[in-house]
């Protein structure tokens, strides 16, 4: 089904709950490995990823086709991540900064981590990346998204996400050589 | 030829893991380019983010009764909303009405403020309204005795001196 089709679909009350099903099952995937990438923890990830679609179904006739479908998806996940950490932290009472590394420090005693020392050492090197350039290298490196694709989601030129990406790039080498 | 249900079937004594045929594909293939990956690239190109066994399908289930199903859920309690609304609508009307009703039977009695005549308000107001001064007094706890002795005092000479002064002429009578 295109998108478009989708949308129409989704914006037609008597259509939306089935067209909502739909959306669900072709974006679930795509969007808990966009979440989970930047929260870590599975169980974090789920609370987010039923989050961004209960906002999603709420507020569809909001959606004015202005953006593709995804990128609007993205968007909200990208932003319920970020509101999420810094929530957790604040919880935890430690800063934002603070958070990756905590995370990272019980990541090994996760059972749905089952990556080894490198894998757990790049972890750690996208951990002190400032949060765009995070957002950035995932999508690109991880999700392997398109530069044109991931501008439309962070509303960021291809330019300057293909220079976010570079620096992302360069920290994460500078770790893990000393390291 | 035997088809994996009947080699099952000839025990052997061993037995596998729950649904592991079922997801055996999936784990082979997600460890053949696990492999493929370390060896060929310089960084992991997998997380090591692990997801629960069946984890995306009971996904869309809990995402569907938060929404879809939630809303249908809803729709009797909306109407239980609608006749509470109405219930409420119709208790603020049978109160104001019982209110202009009741006003409307003082007035017709008369005894509303409006006919109180201003004589009757003052006499009111001197017979059960202390004055100011005398309100001070009782409320000034800090000098409340020696204000009390004072007033006693100067009323007890103004009395005494115009009961002299009243009762002269029978001062005749001291003097019998």
């Amino acid at each position: 089904m295109q998108e478009e089709e989708l949308i129409q679909l989704l914006q037609n009350p008597d259509k939306k709950d089935e067209a909502f099903s739909l959306l669900v099952k072709e974006y679930k995937v795509r969007l808990y490995w966009h979440i989970r990438n930047f929260v870590k923890i599975h169980e974090d990830a789920d609370d987010v990823l039923q989050n961004v679609f209960i906002k999603v179904y709420r507020n569809i006739h909001k959606f004015k086709g202005e953006s593709k479908l995804y990128s609007w998806m993205y968007r909200i996940a990208s932003n319920e991540s970020i509101t999420f950490l810094n929530k957790k932290a604040k919880k935890l009472q430690i800063s934002n900064e603070e958070i990756q590394d905590y995370i990272l420090d019980n990541l090994q005693s996760d059972v749905y981590f089952e990556g080894d020392e490198i894998q757990l050492k790049l972890q750690k090197a996208i951990a002190k990346l400032p949060e765009k350039q995070q957002l950035v290298f995932n999508m690109k490196y991880f999700q392997e998204l398109k530069y044109k694709e991931m501008s439309e989601i962070l509303e960021t030129s291809v330019g300057a996400l293909k220079s976010n990406y570079h620096h992302a790039v360069k920290k994460i080498e500078s770790y893990l050589k000393k390291y | 030829m035997k088809l994996n249900n009947d080699i099952a079937k000839k025990s052997t004594g061993f037995v596998i893991p729950k649904a592991y045929f079922e997801i055996f594909e999936t784990r082979m293939l997600k460890k053949i380019s696990k492999t493929k990956e370390t060896t060929q690239k310089h960084l992991p190109k997998n997380t090591g983010f692990e997801v629960p066994e069946a984890y995306f399908s009971t996904l869309e289930k809990s995402v569907l009764d938060q929404t879809v199903n939630h809303r249908k859920g809803k729709v009797i309690k909306l109407w239980y909303n609608r006749i509470a609304k109405v219930a409420a609508i119709l208790l603020i009307l049978i109160t104001g009405y019982g209110i202009l009703n009741l006003n409307h039977r003082v007035t017709e009695k008369g005894d509303t403020f409006s006919n109180i005549s201003k004589e009757d308000l003052e006499l009111y107001i001197e017979n059960n309204i202390l004055p100011y001064s005398e309100m001070r007094s009782l409320l000034d706890t800090d000098n409340e005795f020696d204000v009390a002795e004072t007033n006693i005092n100067e009323l007890n000479r103004e009395v005494i001196l115009k009961y002299f002064d009243n009762e002269l002429d029978d001062l005749d009578l001291l003097d019998e």
